[in-house]
């Protein structure tokens, strides 16, 4: 049942060298950066420049070592596609997180676990919430 | 088998007409299955992103229990272990299967080389406690430490455990390699292990600075 | 046996051919003994939780009993029955018939697939007489991090099916992409294929999440790593978004596939070319992607902040507005079609039925000021049961009883085919329908105990229960029947023009002693031409 194999050039592509040891330097030379900058306190710059050059190695690995470059589209969306949905869900929970001790309309205080079962005052007659809703 | 060059000719399975066809669904199947990996892993870094966000003072802290100099070593070993596997690969292209069993062969002992410092690493945790609440003896500032270090274990031994996958790959790349079973015509495996490779390395690139460098 | 000519389920013999197989149909076979299997073992577990449930108080169950009998019911339901059901099953039989290829793309990632069900299942099994985990099929933290039931196992097992389930989806996924034939352009694929794709991209891409957030658990009972645990420092509500981000999604892996059978099944039996094909088949795609932004829904009582669960009720409406396309098309497709009422598709109405009425009330659990109040009450069991047993249960027998002539070459009893249809209607609404009552007025779900007052519509519900039992237990009888004594199936009993009926039935090993190349759309039945003018 099976077939002799054709000798039909396959679709497949030799990445050029130069890309392949050009790519090596500099992710090589972007992790120490990485490493020297992170040794400065920048402030709020340091996070900022991390994600950068993160971003910078991570989009050097797909285009050349895993060949993105000249990979078809429709491959490259497909693998896109795994970070689209991680960021959904990132962006979703941190949604909830994020918002979760919002400032309560009436007590003018955040809502929160914490802050929401309190024992009753001694005289035991009302919480603030009945003086705010008339 | 051709006895003048050792290579063993591939015949295409039966379901598939032709090997361009064979060769779009194994690289199809292999990146959706690396989709999942990211998300598999994701799962962790979103779990990571809130944590960071409750409590940015602890991660700072526990950054600084962790070796950046152990770190960057490791990262250097991945990187070039990720070019000796595209070497590899372009090997098998040129018909070249010393050189190709060669590389693989680097790659498989730069990963040693990884878990190797790993161990190093992971002996010092283990030496001053910082280990998750289960076990957690060290001394730190911060209450909420131990969280930091379940984190740090499930990241890194998550990882470590796909390079350990990788490492048994790449032996059963040398093996057929030896074989001769990879050529111009034929090197899906090979390309395919370079992929996971790579989005190994890609893990590891975003894990490093993550849990090292926070500052 | 009568006939000589060689099929594959006779050629070629033997146990080991069977175990060691890398053919799709026999693959999708075993996965249809083990998946029945399943059923019948959560089955017995609704039939004991049911009973229980017949008066207020201890009847034989005491409530630890109870507790791990509703666990273990809805873990293997969902885990063991319902998110593999029509993928790994029915679909690893069709979807490679329908494509007129002669397997998937991957066998032997397909074989393997198989064997991790059997893994997980079994591990869960162990998990059953290793003391039941009785934490509800949610798992949710940090009553699962602390609980003495063996929750290790129970989730190991759900994990290991996870994998399973991806592979599956993988494998239909590239064999879509790289095995059509020539001429089947996406818009002539049957459009199971196209719920089959949709249900695949789900898998792919929730699946591994559900994996991570098990393994975290996991680790959190063995090493307490505390990103779930509020004692270390950690958010438990982080669980249920981690849960939820699989699970809800996972609603749709269950809820499409069934949507697929649907859509084959209605044009066959109405003799009609669909009506829409291309909004039913985008719109599985936009029920699969929509699914993913939804989650919250499940959490709007659970210290979720507002802002999040106001989000996830909006985008939770516009799920409703493609399965609203979906039920409009299929009522289309009837209208002036030439209908034959036989078994498969009086199941079709019947999920039809069933669907709106679980869907309706999908919309109203959508409404955060309405949920509020019926959050974990059996309007909840009565709302979810109506999708997922009346709506993915009816399109597995619908389908099963389609396809079941070409899986076997059998026959099947139809009258007693058309009275089991009855009585599994009729049990269904008997158990389910009074259950809205219930929750609207009160009555929790997963609790022991109730009052008094609700004692009659539980013993209604019971009845219900055993009616049902009854129907399913009439169907295997005259499936096994039919298995011995049917009478030999023609090639296209229903006379359905997808790929598939162009086989033998059962068909040869190789599927196809040619291969069809595809020149029109998978419906077109010459007297719907006639009928437009």
């Amino acid at each position: 049942m099976q077939t002799q194999h054709e000798e039909v050039p396959h679709p497949h592509f030799m990445i050029p060298l130069k890309y392949t040891v050009g790519t090596l330097i500099s992710l090589l030379v972007l992790a120490v950066t990485n490493v020297i900058i992170s040794q400065f306190d920048l402030g709020i710059y340091n996070i900022v420049i991390m994600f950068g050059i993160i971003l910078v190695m991570a989009t050097l690995d797909m285009l050349f070592f895993m060949g993105f470059r000249w990979e078809r589209g429709f491959h490259i969306m497909m693998f896109l596609s795994g970070f689209v949905f991680l960021f959904i869900f990132l962006s979703f929970t941190l949604s909830d997180i994020m918002y979760r001790n919002a400032t309560d309309p009436y007590k003018m205080q955040p809502y929160g676990i914490k802050n929401l079962v309190k024992p009753l005052p001694a005289g035991g007659e009302h919480s603030e919430r009945t003086e705010h809703s008339e | 088998m051709d006895s003048a060059t050792g290579i063993k000719q591939h015949h295409v399975a039966h379901h598939f007409s032709s090997s361009a066809q064979e060769f779009e669904a194994a690289k199809l199947g292999t990146l959706v299955f690396l989709v999942t990996e990211v998300l598999f892993f994701g799962g962790l870094f979103v779990g990571y992103a809130i944590l960071r966000m409750m409590y940015p003072a602890m991660f700072v802290e526990a950054a600084s229990h962790l070796s950046w100099q152990l770190g960057l070593l490791n990262t250097i070993f991945l990187i070039t272990s990720a070019f000796t596997m595209i070497m590899s690969v372009r090997s098998a292209q040129l018909n070249k299967r010393q050189a190709c069993f060669y590389f693989l062969l680097i790659t498989f002992l730069l990963a040693a080389c990884f878990m190797g410092v790993k161990a190093i690493e992971y002996a010092q945790k283990f030496e001053h406690g910082l280990l998750p609440a289960m076990w957690f003896s060290g001394e730190g500032v911060a209450e909420t430490l131990p969280l930091f270090f379940g984190l740090y274990f499930a990241m890194t031994g998550l990882h470590g455990i796909h390079i350990i996958v990788g490492m048994g790959l790449l032996i059963w790349l040398m093996i057929r390699t030896r074989r001769g079973e990879f050529y111009s015509g034929y090197f899906t495996p090979l390309e395919m292990v370079g992929l996971y490779w790579h989005v190994v390395d890609l893990v590891w690139i975003f894990l490093f600075p993550l849990l090292y460098l926070i500052r | 046996m009568t006939t000589a000519k060689p099929n594959y389920l006779n050629s070629p013999k033997g146990i080991l051919s069977w175990i060691f197989t890398l053919d799709h149909k026999r693959i999708g076979l075993m996965y249809l003994v083990a998946i029945a299997i399943s059923f019948a073992l959560g089955g017995f577990f609704a039939l004991l939780v049911r009973l229980e449930l017949l008066n207020p108080g201890k009847l034989f169950l005491t409530s630890q009993q109870y507790n791990q009998s509703f666990t273990l019911h809805g873990a293997i339901m969902i885990f063991l029955f319902l998110i593999p059901s029509i993928p790994a099953s029915l679909a690893n039989f069709v979807l490679p018939l329908q494509l007129g290829a002669k397997d998937v793309a991957f066998p032997r990632l397909n074989l393997w697939s198989f064997y991790l069900y059997v893994i997980g299942a079994a591990i869960c099994l162990y998990s059953m007489f290793a003391g039941a985990a009785d934490t509800g099929w949610t798992f949710y933290t940090p009553y699962s991090t602390t609980t003495t039931t063996s929750v290790i196992s129970l989730v190991l097992g759900a994990f290991v099916l996870g994998f399973s389930s991806i592979f599956t989806g993988l494998n239909f996924m590239v064999t879509i992409h790289t095995l059509r034939p020539p001429g089947m352009s996406w818009f002539r694929m049957p459009l199971f294929l196209w719920s089959i794709y949709a249900t695949a991209l789900i898998q792919v891409l929730a699946t591994p999440v559900l994996g991570i957030t098990l393994l975290l658990l996991i680790v959190e009972r063995v090493a307490k790593i505390g990103i779930f645990d509020p004692t270390l420092g950690g958010d438990p509500v982080l669980f249920q978004h981690f849960f939820w981000f699989y699970s809800h999604p996972a609603v749709y892996i269950m809820i499409l596939p069934a949507m697929g059978v649907i859509s084959e099944i209605i044009p066959t039996f109405c003799r009609k070319n669909i009506f829409g094909y291309k909004y039913i088949a985008f719109s599985s795609v936009a029920i699969a992607l929509l699914g993913f932004l939804v989650w919250g829904h499940h959490m709007y009582i659970s210290g979720q902040s507002q802002f999040a669960a106001l989000i996830f009720s909006l985008i939770t409406f516009l799920v409703s507005i493609p399965s609203g396309i979906k039920v409009f098309n299929w009522i289309a497709t009837m209208y002036k079609g030439s209908i034959q009422l036989k078994s498969p598709f009086l199941y079709c109405l019947a999920f039809l039925f069933l669907f709106c009425i679980g869907g309706f009330t999908g919309v109203v659990l959508g409404t955060i000021s309405l949920d509020v109040h019926l959050q974990d009450t059996y309007f909840v069991v009565a709302h979810f049961h109506y999708v997922m047993v009346g709506g993915t249960l009816m399109a597995f027998i619908a389908g099963l009883h389609y396809w079941w002539p070409k899986m076997f070459g059998k026959m099947y009893n139809e009258r007693a085919a058309v009275i089991a249809w009855g009585l599994i209607f009729v049990g269904f609404n008997v158990l389910f329908f009074f259950q809205y009552i219930l929750g609207t007025k009160g009555m929790p779900r997963r609790y022991y105990n109730y009052l008094p007052e609700f004692q009659a519509l539980n013993i209604v519900s019971t009845v219900g229960s055993w009616i049902l039992a009854a129907g399913l237990f009439l169907m295997l009888g005259y499936l096994i029947h039919s298995l011995l004594k049917g009478k030999p199936a023609p090639q296209n009993p229903w006379g359905g023009l997808t790929l598939e009926w162009k086989a033998d039935s059962p068909p040869i090993t190789e599927n196809f002693e040619e291969i069809h190349i595809v020149t029109g759309g998978p419906y077109e039945y010459p007297a719907a031409t006639k009928s437009a003018h």
